[in-house]
Formats: C-alpha cells, structure tokens, sequence
C-alpha cells in the first residue's frame, strides 16, 4: 500500500512524509530516471548561450536540484542604478530565466558585502513574502556595477498551499518531536522549505538546549503537522 | 548553590556533560574535580585589581599608549613554551581590562556567583564565575602576566591575554588585508569555561559532578547560550574551554578559525544537498576548510591545532600541506573532508603567491551560497583568477583538477576497511530522513558511493558490515543500489529518483552478531566483469553509522543463509 502511495505521489511530483521513509519497501526493484521539465531549463541555457556570445568565457554550473544553473561566472553585463542592490535587480530582470522560474521580484535584499573590489548583492528568496529557507541568490559586481558572476540557490516553489496549523501548536509538535526536556524556543518564523523532493509551507521553530547542547531547527508542515526535517545548527 | 529534589533534568544534564567528554574522545572520567565549587583564584586578580583602583584614583592613565604583552605566536607546543612580546590593541576600559574596538574578553573562574543553570525551573548547576581579571602592571604594561606552571590552571589571565591579543589579530587582517568590516564591534571573548554539576545530585545518579571541563571552542551565536540552560544574551561570543591541561585559548590556530566561521557566517556554505550521486555536505567541507584555511594563512604556517587539537588525538590535527584529494580522502565528515578544500588552496598559495590567492578566493567567498559544491567554488574561483592574472588562473585550475575539486565522483572502492584504521578515525555515515526530511521517498543516499571491482567469472561478492542506528537492534532499514560501470544516478526531478541496475536489500549477517551483510551473485555482478557502483540508502529517520566493512570473494555461490541477491526481477 505504502509503495502505491509512494508511487501516486511520485507520479505527481509530490514530497512524501517522513512516515514514507520509515517504511519504505525492502525488496529489489528497477527504478527509472525521470527528465528535467524543459521549459525552465531551456530557457535558462538559452539566456546563459546569449550571454556566452556576448562574453565567450562565461560558463555554467548545473544542479539536479534547480532548473537555473547553480553558478555563471565569467560575464561582464553592464548595468544601471544608483545602489548596488538596484543594480543587481537590474540584471536579474534583464536575465531572470537564469533564476529557473523563479521571480526577480521574490528576492529579498539581504545585504551588500564589500572586499578586494567587489560588490556582492545577495538575496533571499521569499515565496508570496513567505521567506524560502536557506535559499539564496548572490550577485558579483565591479565597484562600477558590471556584473560578473551569478550564483543561485534559488528554486520555483509553485503550488504550495498554506496549511491551517497555528504556530502555537507547531511549537508543540516540534518539542514533541525533539523530546526530552529543557528545550527552549528562540524563535519561530513562518517559511517555505524548498528540499528535495518538493516544497512545503510550515514554520521553522528553533529550539535551544537538548542532550547534547544543540541549536535545532525543526520544520514543521502547516498542512498537516508532520515533521519536514530536523538538524543541528550550532558550528563547534 | 542551591539543590533541588529533582531527577529527570538533572540526570539529563549530568548525561549531557558525560555526552560532551564524549564527543570529544575523551576516555577518562568527566567532572571529577572538588565537591563544592572551589575559590581556587585568584590573588593575583585582587592584588591587580587593587593596583588599577589605586591608578585610577591617583587619576594616571592605567593603560600605556602602546601597552606591551607576552604571548605564544602559535601555541605552546610549536613555541616550545616561549611566549613573545607584543603591542596590543590599547584597551578602551578604564581600568585596563581587556576590552578594544574589537574584542571584549572575560575569564570564567571556578568560583560560586556563576550564572545558575537551570532546567524547568530546577537549578542543577552553574556557568563558571564571569570577570575581566586581567589589569596592567603599574607601568600600564601587561608584561607579569605569565602562562601558569600548572597547565590545568581554570583561571589564569594568560588566557584572557591569549584570546584579547588573537583576535584583535584576525579581526584586523580581515579588516585592513581584505577590507571585511562585517565583525567591526567588540566580539565578546570567554575563555577557561567550565561548568559546575552539583556533586549531591550528581551523586544520586552515580556520577562525580563537580567542576567539569569543557572540551571545546565553539562560535556561539546571539542567544547561544541557552544552550547550555543558560540566560540568554543578546551577542554572539566565542567561548573556549579549559579541559584538563588543555586551554583552548592558547592556540592561536583555534582562535583563528573560530572566528573565521563567524566571518563566513549563516548565509553561506551551511547547506547539505543531494546531488546526482549521493548526499553532498561540501558546503561544511569548504566552511571549515575555509576556517583552517585562513588560520594557517594568519601565521603562515600550515598545521592547525597542533597543541589544541593534539589533546584528542594526533589525527585530529591538520596539515594543509599534506595532499588530500577528492575522492580517495572523502569520508563525509566536514573538517575531514575540509582538509580536500584547504590543503588545496594552501598548494595553490605555494605555487601563485598568498596575495593573489587570498584575494580571489575571499572574492569568491562573497558569492558562494548556502549549496556551493567544490565544482561551483572552483568555478568561480577560476573565474576570479582569470580577472587578475590568466597564467596563474591556469596553474590554479590544474591544482585544483589536482586535488579533485573539479571533476570528482564521489566514490571509493569497496575494500575491508575499519574505522580505527583509517587517518582520520570518521564512521562510514548515512544520514537519516529525520535530518534531510520527507523528499527523500527513495530513501537518504550516501555521501560516498562504493565501487568494487570484479574480475570475469567471478561467482559472488559478500559484503558485510558493523552498522548502528539508534533503535533499529542493528538491523538499519538500509537498501543498497547497484549500477555497473558507471555510478548510481539520483534525478531530482519529479521529487526526485534513482536510476540503478537493481536495489537489494541487506540483512543481518548469520554469523557476525550486530553485522548486516548481502552477497552478490547471479545478475547482481557483471558476468564480463567490471566496476559495480553501489549507492547506500537509509529509510529511517536515524542517521546509520558503519564502522567496520568486510569484503571476501567467495568460489562459489553460496546455497543459504548468506543473504543472497541474484537481481533476477
């Protein structure tokens, strides 16, 4: 039955539960490769063949995970505005494909960051003003703002519903989940957590404390309360 | 200190404390220091103290214009105990304890009046003691103060001395080298932690309690200290612990990468992602490869933590002049695989120059993000390279071929192997569905596939190894993916497939207790022979750990009960 779901849900392009994972089946069976939805894609290596044209030495790095290239390094795209920041949006709309269906327009400034003669504009990805977790877009630029590399993070999250969970009540379950006592809650934010395997809308909740000292993340979906992941943030 | 009848959070703590020796393999007994908290400072801080409230009062500066110190360059094993005067950033405190610009560094004393640790309201122990200790001489210079005869010394100044003086030092090659202004305030600094467990309670649970040290140095974000059950507090630090005859603030190396994590900060390399073959944790490759990487810069010496990180072992200490490369030297584990990163640019900085090298890579750095690969780093990197100089841009490309940052598969042939004796004494690790979440449907890949070679004719390959995930009696829900002379390919598409020959599924092995085996035979090896590449899959939500694997060639295919896969479906 589990294998049905998981098979429908494939067919659908939709991320599973962990409940899935746990009881995933344990025989031997073929599985096949799927292909890249063209569009995207397409469009994103035409505008970076546009851009080779214009600047030979540019070039590409591709994730499985994106329909826009990970990184273009190389160009040199001229640009206009008066903050760097306008600068960057400038290029990304003049070139959004490069972004693989996501909107110039759903980059949040994060900030500007200066050494060596460079200006790094990098964005944070939002889906209808709700924050995409850890997705990032990062514009070099020349302190005149020719534009120089590209690098993205950024993937489409179309089609995510928001759920009816209250974030009181993802609190809960993200205690519960984490277990023990002594957790503390830092804070708790609203997000789209892009991973593999799909999008989902929920709240990520940090908590403080545990066995082991952890800063944890817990992201907990808004749909149906179910633990999307869970992993320590603290660097040692 | 205050005791409280009460069981589960304090034997949870005391657990934790436990925990922490763990972590840092240590095999000794933790917090076996004095019952009750000791007042084992601090005369020299009275009497220096007393000499600051009378400069002040007299109304003469405390502190000279260009205030003179002694301390280890490095550490004090590669100084061989000999510390060096230097000029410190004049302190802007009245009284001349060790607050800049750019660093403001207590000490944490084994005393009472430590902040309370507390867990749903129950106090259970406490934070050592909190003070600046460290005041000029009379002469405004800093000069007595000394590294102590006893290296287990909980409160000494020269730790504070160390911290105040190293960080300044980074703080400003970042700032004046690289132009980065990003940590432009006083990074708050404490050194000699430990923490005290009440020795009754601890008692009650058959542990010694006490003061315990902290093995560790650690960048500890705003609010980080919650984690400890502590008040919280509104500025990152960076803390480092004294723990037996360790003092972490001694080592400069430490110091330096520390704060090099801070620089890089959460908005970069902090991300874990599947790739076509497997899990990529290159990102936390690169961020401590990063932060060994401009430590080893700082001093221009490429071994880092040989007094710091020697304590637990010889192997944990690194050598950026020692080759590692992509894949041979992978493990999955990031400061192990960092050394991939990190011995590569410091060959690059051998052979193009320190200048150019750090400049194009902190240009790079800036516009990394949190999924940058080796490949995407080395990308930009090139590109960055060839705005400056194109010959070197090239030479920088063949180091970087070199040392497989370009053009690496994740995969290292199959052989008996062990933790133990391995360089770097890391598990073989599959992460579990709990850490990565629900999108993984065909279960978590490995970090590394496997490939084993097989000779024509070859009858059956069993495999076997000792795996542990937490709650699975050592029967992790692993699944084994094989494909024949090419990799196991992830798609990420359609929420994502793995495209594989066939996908068997490991037992518990008849003979080995708490070991999972499978043995190949039929379909499931190239008749012609060939390279099989195996990908490992965990369906659960624990992560598994493996640490020792068993290959054997066997003449024949074997009847029952070896777990035997054919792969005829």
């Amino acid at each position: 039955m589990n294998r049905l779901i998981a098979t429908t849900a494939a067919l659908l392009g939709l991320a599973l539960p962990s409940p899935a994972i746990a009881s995933a089946p344990r025989t031997a069976k073929k599985v096949t490769v799927s292909r890249a939805p063209a569009s995207a894609r397409q469009q994103a290596q035409q505008t970076l063949a546009e851009l080779q044209k214009r600047t030979p030495r540019t070039s590409a790095h591709w994730s499985i995970s994106q329909p826009g290239p990970h990184v273009v390094a190389g160009m040199r795209v001229l640009t206009k505005g008066k903050t760097y920041e306008a600068r960057a949006r400038h290029f990304l709309r003049a070139h959004e494909a490069l972004l693989g269906g996501v909107k110039q327009r759903d980059l949040r400034l994060d900030r500007v960051s200066v050494a060596h003669g460079r200006r790094v504009a990098r964005f944070a990805q939002s889906h209808a003003g709700t924050p995409v977790l850890g997705r990032f877009v990062a514009v070099s630029m020349t302190p005149d703002g020719v534009v120089l590399h590209l690098s993205s993070d950024a993937v489409p999250v179309n089609g995510v519903k928001r759920g009816a969970l209250s974030s009181q009540l993802a609190v809960r379950k993200a205690l519960l989940a984490a277990g023990g006592t002594g957790w503390a809650v830092k804070h708790v934010t609203r997000v789209i957590d892009a991973q593999f395997g799909g999008a989902v809308d929920g709240f990520a909740v940090d908590l403080i404390g545990g066995l082991k000292p952890q800063l944890l993340r817990v992201v907990v979906a808004s749909s149906d309360g179910r633990i999307v992941r869970m992993g320590d943030r603290m660097k040692r | 200190m205050s005791r409280f009848v009460t069981k589960r959070p304090v034997f949870w703590w005391i657990r934790a404390a436990a925990a922490c020796c763990i972590v840092a393999s240590i095999a000794v007994a933790c917090g076996t220091e004095p019952t009750q908290p000791p007042a084992q400072s601090t005369a020299d801080a009275a009497g220096t103290d007393a000499v600051a409230d009378a400069a002040v009062d007299a109304g003469k500066p405390v502190v000279a214009e260009a205030p003179k110190a002694k301390v280890y360059f490095h550490d004090p094993t590669t100084d061989q105990l000999t510390t060096a005067q230097v000029t410190l950033v004049r302190p802007t405190t009245a009284d001349g304890t060790l607050t800049g610009p750019y660093a403001s560094v207590k000490n944490c004393l084994n005393e009472k009046g430590g902040q309370t640790m507390a867990s749903l309201g129950y106090a259970f122990g406490a934070l050592c003691k909190e003070v600046a200790t460290v005041v000029p001489d009379a002469d405004g210079h800093y000069l007595s103060i000394k590294p102590p005869t006893d290296m287990s010394d909980p409160n000494d100044g020269f730790a504070e001395l160390m911290m105040y003086h190293h960080v300044n030092q980074i703080h400003a090659y970042f700032k004046n080298v690289h132009g980065l202004t990003e940590l432009d305030h006083p990074l708050p600094a404490l050194v000699n932690v430990n923490l005290w467990y009440d020795p009754e309670i601890a008692k009650t649970h058959g542990l010694a309690g006490g003061w315990t040290g902290y093995p560790n140095a650690a960048f500890m974000p705003p609010k980080g200290f919650k984690a400890f059950q502590l008040p919280e507090r509104d500025k990152g630090h960076i803390i480092f612990g004294q723990y037996e005859k360790t003092d972490f603030s001694y080592d400069a190396t430490v110091i330096y990468h520390e704060y090099t994590h801070a620089m890089v900060g959460t908005t970069r390399l902090s991300g874990l992602f599947a790739d076509a073959h497997g899990l990529n944790n290159q990102p936390g490759a690169m961020n401590e490869g990063f932060a060994d990487y401009f430590a080893a810069a700082m001093i221009e010496y490429p071994i880092i933590g040989t007094y710091g990180l020697a304590f637990a072992g010889a192997h944990r200490v690194r050598d950026l002049s020692v080759m590692r490369k992509c894949p041979d030297d992978l493990t999955g584990q990031v400061h192990a695989d960092g050394r991939i990163f990190s011995s590569a640019l410091w060959a690059i900085r051998k052979k193009v120059g320190s200048q150019l090298t750090d400049h194009v890579i902190l240009r790079a750095l800036l516009t990394f993000t949190n999924h940058t690969s080796f490949e995407a780093a080395a990308k930009l990197i090139i590109a960055e390279a060839e705005k400056l100089d194109s010959t070197k841009a090239g030479q920088m490309e063949l180091l970087l071929k070199k040392y497989g940052l370009i053009g690496c598969l994740r995969g290292k042939e199959l052989k008996t192997w062990s933790k133990n004796n391995s360089p770097d004494k890391t598990d073989f690790q599959v992460e579990g569905g709990g850490k990565l979440g629900g999108g993984y449907k065909f279960g978590v890949p490995a970090y590394l596939q496997w490939r084993l070679p097989v000779k024509q004719g070859t009858q059956a390959v069993r495999i076997r190894w000792h795996a542990e995930s937490s709650g699975t009696f050592n029967n992790p829900n692993l699944t084994l993916a094989l494909q024949f002379n090419a990799p196991v390919t992830i798609s990420g598409i359609d929420g994502g497939k793995v495209f594989a020959h066939a996908t068997v599924v490991p037992e518990p092995d008849k003979n080995k207790s708490k070991w999972q085996s499978i043995t190949l035979a039929g379909k499931c090896i190239p008749y012609q022979g060939g390279n099989v590449w195996m990908l490992l899959l965990n369906h659960s939500l624990k992560d598994v750990r493996i640490d020792e694997i068993e290959v054997d060639v066997l003449p024949t295919v074997p009847q029952s009960g070896e777990n035997l896969a054919l792969c005829n479906k």
